[in-house]
């Protein structure tokens, strides 16, 4: 009896070895994926894109640089909060050549936990380099705490390491180098999400059905609505610590910070309470490190509904007309 | 705290070494573990089983009639059913108190039971695998069980083990992952096709009994691991041809109580009644099985269904030609209808499903953005890989589980049975924030 757990003992720790190594080389070839993508190094760019799903959105890096004359890269992530923003931004400078600038999104919604969060399970294959070890033990400490038993790391979100893992080695085996979003960004079609390029089928009754208001506009376009009336944001230290992260890190390279919000739909951010005194508070942090906070929210564009996709989400439309704005504030 | 939680089996592992290095002290051992255990739900939780208990056993020596001791311990569940568990101060009442009606019944029938030694009946009624969700044992049993002295036993070891890993499997891995769908629909059912929505059903009723036994396999695991045997709680039920069999099979020992306390008494009381005197027994034993769970009227209705369907059984044979397989499937549909009232958040919401599911939209116009990316929570790859996996789980299990049954409950150490579960386990389980065992609620 005791032979024949000692033989399942040691297969089992077998196991988990090779799993983690395969998990490893899987995620890690998962281009798609902006992790992988960017720790693949060799890549060149002027200017980055920081942020989650609204600089994601609304900053077409193909645009930006016919208006610029330089180029960008749009390492923005869905749902990502400042402390994902500054792994993504630390593993891009640790494997690639600085940029000279960081166009870097923030809104009063990003220093609140109820939005955005910390993807874990996208630094898996980077755990065990000090600083994304040391911002996972703080962002997620659950996972941290069985994160050095061999696999572990990829168990624990199975599901997006699955998938993850099984989409590296067929781009492996296939010699794919470029990913599906070659710059970073992705079109926000408006419309039910159907069909993306990538492939994505959007439950058609379902999306977003359990925390947004979905409404049919004039053009018979979507929009979400991402506020109940009066919402007020609530402030969070963490969050206020990685932002700072970020500046900080900028600073340390040299890197010009750009911080900026995108225009806003008015009609539905005037209803919110602190909406205001958080902008505030935002452009004051960032001018302790000597950078200023631009604002869009007094263009035109804040009031044409057609051209938001949710209060702060341009439609393709509304983008680029924002970005022939920013241009003028971005270049000296 | 969680049973499937590091920091459980890490005290388990504990107790188990104290337990048999000083085999004198077991029942304390026991005893201040099971009130360690307590605590973690709710420091209240202890004080409201101690006097629970209290009453049980003193009552009948200081002349409180047994009717007002049983009526106590129902409205102990009346507590529960309109508190709610969530401040775990109640946790495990309605499995507890089932224990402490059966002794006050019995020690009615048979006064020389109330001798019985009171720290090893508060253990019975204490004792920690079986505290929060059953199993129901019965008194005497697990009395007997629990006095005298355990010594270690290797067999005990690995039919524990063997029932604890199956046990996570079920968990972490099945019911974990099924949990997803079924949610998604229940909570805007208005929104899905009748065929979506039907399929959500379905599953809960597999989530159900995956649930449920998981729970069980562990806690019997664990009582093994301790030399104490808890009596089994499911066989199978899911492959049943019948409702009955069903009731056979499924939360035996439920059944087991109802019928000892509930369905023969009564069917004794009405005997003159003739045939109806059955009939009018299953009806207020599943009354009071859905009382058991819950004050709601979903509750009731899913009594009353099962009521009903055991009734037109005991009258209506099914034809012999059926094949077996079809008897199961048709055993399966009446379970979902009745579960869908069992999981409906309010009558009204179970209206909802109903009326969804004979709609005329009935089928999914679009099957991969109406029906597969809702079950999947959406249409990434990741979804669809996820839920294509779930459903391979869940069926390769249920074809597997009469073999799985057997090498769970053997006292044989299968490499490959360890192995197979436990990579499942790793690479498809659900770590961090599982859902509590759904019988936890009650």
């Amino acid at each position: 009896m005791i032979k024949k757990i000692v033989i399942y003992l040691l297969s089992f720790i077998l196991i988990l070895f090779g799993l983690d190594w395969f998990y490893e080389k899987g995620m890690k070839e998962s281009i798609n994926l902006k992790t992988s993508y960017i720790t693949k190094g060799n890549l060149k760019n002027d200017m980055l894109i920081v942020g989650p799903c609204e600089s994601m959105f609304t900053i077409n890096p193909h645009y930006l640089d016919s208006l610029t004359k330089m180029h960008s890269y749009n390492l923005s992530m869905r749902h990502a909060d400042f402390a994902d923003n500054y792994l993504h931004l630390y593993l891009y400078l640790k494997n690639n050549a600085a940029p000279k600038t960081i166009l870097f999104y923030a809104t009063p919604e990003s220093f609140d936990l109820k939005f955005n969060y910390f993807h874990t399970y996208q630094f898996s294959p980077w755990y065990n380099d000090s600083l994304v070890q040391k911002v996972i033990c703080e962002m997620d400490s659950s996972y941290a705490k069985f994160a050095f038993i061999p696999f572990m790391k990829y168990a624990w979100y199975n599901d997006k390491s699955n998938a993850e893992m099984i989409s590296g080695w067929k781009l492996y085996l296939s010699d794919e180098e470029k990913p599906s979003f070659a710059e970073g960004y992705e079109k926000h079609e408006n419309t039910m999400y159907h069909l993306r390029p990538d492939g994505y089928t959007a439950p058609q009754k379902i999306l977003f059905a359990d925390h947004f208001k979905v409404e049919t506009k004039d053009d018979s376009s979507f929009y979400y609505q991402l506020y109940s009336n009066q919402q007020s944001f609530h402030w969070n230290k963490k969050r206020e610590k990685y932002f700072r992260e970020i500046l900080k890190m900028c600073k340390e390279k040299g890197i010009k910070v750009f911080l900026y919000e995108s225009p806003v739909y008015k009609g539905d951010v005037k209803s919110l309470p602190n909406r205001k005194e958080l902008l505030q508070r935002t452009a004051n942090i960032a001018h302790e490190y000597g950078i200023e906070y631009h604002l869009y929210d007094q263009t035109k564009i804040g009031l044409d509904k057609n051209k938001f996709v949710c209060p702060l989400i341009t439609t393709v439309k509304g983008s680029k007309e924002f970005m022939d704005i920013l241009v003028k504030d971005l270049l000296p | 705290m969680n049973f499937i939680s590091v920091e459980f089996f890490a005290c388990f592992l504990l107790l188990v070494i104290v337990y048999y290095i000083f085999p004198k002290w077991q029942k304390w051992i026991l005893t201040l573990a099971s009130l360690a255990f307590l605590c973690t739900f709710h420091i209240a939780a202890v004080f409201i089983v101690l006097a629970s208990t209290a009453i049980t056993l003193y009552g009948y020596k200081i002349k409180i009639r047994a009717d007002r001791i049983i009526a106590v311990h129902v409205l102990l569940i009346m507590l529960s059913h309109s508190i709610g568990l969530e401040t775990n101060a109640l946790i495990g009442v309605a499995f507890y108190t089932l224990q402490n009606i059966a002794y006050t019944v019995d020690v009615k029938n048979n006064p020389s039971l109330q001798n019985i030694n009171p720290l090893v009946y508060f253990l019975n009624i204490i004792y920690f695998p079986k505290l929060p969700s059953g199993p129901i044992a019965e008194n005497t049993s697990l009395t007997i069980e629990l006095e005298g002295y355990k010594t270690f036993k290797q067999e005990n070891l690995i039919i524990g083990c063997n029932r604890i890993i199956y046990g996570l499997f079920k968990k972490l891995v099945l019911s974990e992952r099924l949990s997803y769908p079924i949610s998604a629909i229940f909570d805007y059912p208005e929104i899905h096709s009748g065929f979506t929505v039907s399929t959500a059903v379905i599953l809960y009723t597999f989530r159900v009994y995956l649930d449920f036994s998981a729970y069980t396999d562990i806690a019997i695991g664990l009582s093994k691991i301790l030399g104490i045997e808890l009596p089994e709680n499911f066989h199978l039920p899911l492959r049943s041809k019948s409702i009955t069999e069903y009731w056979q099979k499924n939360h035996i020992t439920l059944m087991t109580w109802l019928r000892k306390y509930i369905f023969y008494p009564l069917s004794y009381q009405l005997r003159s009644q003739g045939k109806w005197a059955v009939m009018i027994a299953l009806l207020v034993t599943f009354i009071i099985s859905a009382y058991w769970h819950g004050l709601k009227i979903t509750f009731l209705i899913w009594g009353l269904l099962h009521a009903v369907y055991m009734m037109l059984e005991s009258q209506i044979k099914m034809p012999s030609f059926i094949p077996k397989f079809i008897k199961n499937i048709l055993v399966l549909l009446l379970l979902s209808f009745a579960f869908l009232f069992f999981r409906s958040s309010s009558l009204h919401n179970a209206t909802f499903i109903l009326k969804q599911i004979f709609s005329v939209h009935f089928i999914p116009e679009n099957w991969l953005s109406d029906y597969i990316a809702i079950l999947a929570g959406g249409g990434y790859f990741e979804q669809q890989l996820s839920l294509s996996i779930t459903v391979l789980l869940v069926v390769g299990t249920m074809l597997l589980e009469r073999t799985l049954e057997t090498r769970s409950r053997s006292a044989q150490f299968n490499i490959l049975f360890w192995l197979a579960l436990s990579t499942l386990i790793v690479v498809f389980g659900k770590f961090g924030d599982q859902n509590p065992f759904i019988y936890l609620q009650f």
